[in-house]
């Protein structure tokens, strides 16, 4: 086949399949030129005859099967149904909002302190006192063993002189809630 | 007034029934012809058409009227699932390939070629042809769906359809041809023999 026979050949093929293209005129009369194309063209032909007969024709359906109709239903939702469902979840998310926001207001956090210096230990929680509700503040104090007795620390006998640097947390009621040691104990 | 497929779907979204009802009766017959042509044994199709349809249950809201018509839809469905049977059964459709050389193995040669004949030779042409060439050829051809409409069902450009349908028709003509030069060959033979044998 020389290159002509292949631009045509599209065409060819669609016209075979009865599509005409604009160009079948000017690919016709090279089929009238060429005994490859024009026996190409018949084949073709009679390939979309026999395809034509091997189509078989769609058969009428009347019923539609029970498992199809019955998995339809189970897949509809009432509008009703959907609505409540909206509600439901609007009333989930606001709850879990709530609860957040309770949290975020009761919920007792260490703070941290503002001093890059003494950001490595932990507060220890006073268990005599109740959490601080909403504010505190973070007091630096210089303690002795007497102080430390008082916030709950056992008495030491060789503490009797030595004092300890610490923050202490005190709540809204003036009272400490945690206590944190920033220095190893310093001779008085 | 007879509706529209889009119409039907968006009744059946709603929760219609009789919509959804409508849609099968039109076109489960011709999901099962698909799967048939493809090479889904007979006993299977209805399967294929009702797994089908319960996607259509499951999934009518992926439906885009932008990116093709409701029947492309289901032909995109119905592809996927009839190449995943065959790929999940292609031993049995081995098994089944032989008995179908057996069956032709015991026809008479000297029987002359009825249009029937003609037809199911065709569909063994169709059935050996790769799975890409196979599907155009039986959503254009067999199915009588548009360049367009087949693009929409396998997922590509129309010109690569139109270019696989050409290629394949290319390959079914030369395998009828060739096959009807070796029955022609058979049958003079055996005619041959039959004239000498009678002398």
């Amino acid at each position: 086949m020389i290159m002509s026979c292949q631009l045509w050949k599209p065409v060819l093929f669609d016209f075979a399949r009865g599509v005409r293209s604009p160009e079948i005129d000017e690919a016709l009369s090279h089929v009238r030129e060429c005994t490859d194309c024009s026996l190409m063209l018949d084949q073709q032909q009679q390939l979309t005859e026999l395809l034509r007969s091997a189509a078989e024709p769609n058969q009428e359906i009347n019923k539609v099967p029970e498992n199809l109709i019955a998995a339809f239903r189970a897949n509809q939702i009432p509008k009703s149904s959907r609505s409540v469902s909206w509600i439901r979840a609007a009333i989930f998310v606001m709850v879990m909002l709530g609860g957040w926001m309770w949290y975020r207001t009761h919920h007792f956090e260490i703070p941290k302190t503002t001093s890059a210096h003494h950001d490595d230990g932990e507060f220890i929680p006073l268990q005599y006192a109740e959490n601080p509700s909403n504010s505190f503040q973070v007091v630096r104090v210089q303690l002795g063993s007497s102080d430390l007795q008082q916030l709950g620390f056992p008495a030491a006998p060789e503490w009797e002189n030595r004092s300890v640097k610490a923050d202490i947390v005190v709540g809204e009621d003036g009272l400490p809630h945690a206590i944190r040691f920033v220095t190893a104990e310093i001779q008085r | 007034m007879t509706a529209t497929d889009e119409q039907l779907l968006v009744r059946m979204q709603d929760g219609d029934e009789d919509a959804f009802g409508c849609i099968y009766k039109r076109y489960a017959s011709s999901m099962k012809n698909f799967a048939r042509y493809m090479g889904v044994p007979s006993g299977s199709t209805e399967d294929i058409a009702q797994d089908v349809f319960l996607a259509l249950i499951h999934h009518a809201s992926r439906f885009d009227p932008e990116r093709g018509s409701v029947i492309s839809f289901l032909y995109g469905i119905a592809r996927n699932r009839i190449l995943r049977w065959l790929r999940d059964h292609s031993r049995e459709l081995l098994s089944l390939s032989d008995q179908d050389q057996a069956e032709l193995q015991s026809q008479n040669p000297l029987m002359h070629y009825t249009k029937e004949q003609q037809i199911n030779r065709l569909h063994r042409a169709i059935l050996g042809l790769p799975e890409h060439y196979r599907e155009v050829v039986i959503l254009c051809e067999l199915q009588e769906l548009s360049y367009e409409k087949a693009a929409e069902a396998v997922g590509c450009a129309v010109g690569t359809v139109r270019s696989r349908l050409h290629r394949a028709r290319e390959i079914l003509s030369r395998r009828l041809q060739n096959a009807s030069e070796d029955e022609k060959e058979v049958n003079d033979y055996e005619l041959s023999t039959l004239e000498t044998g009678s002398l």
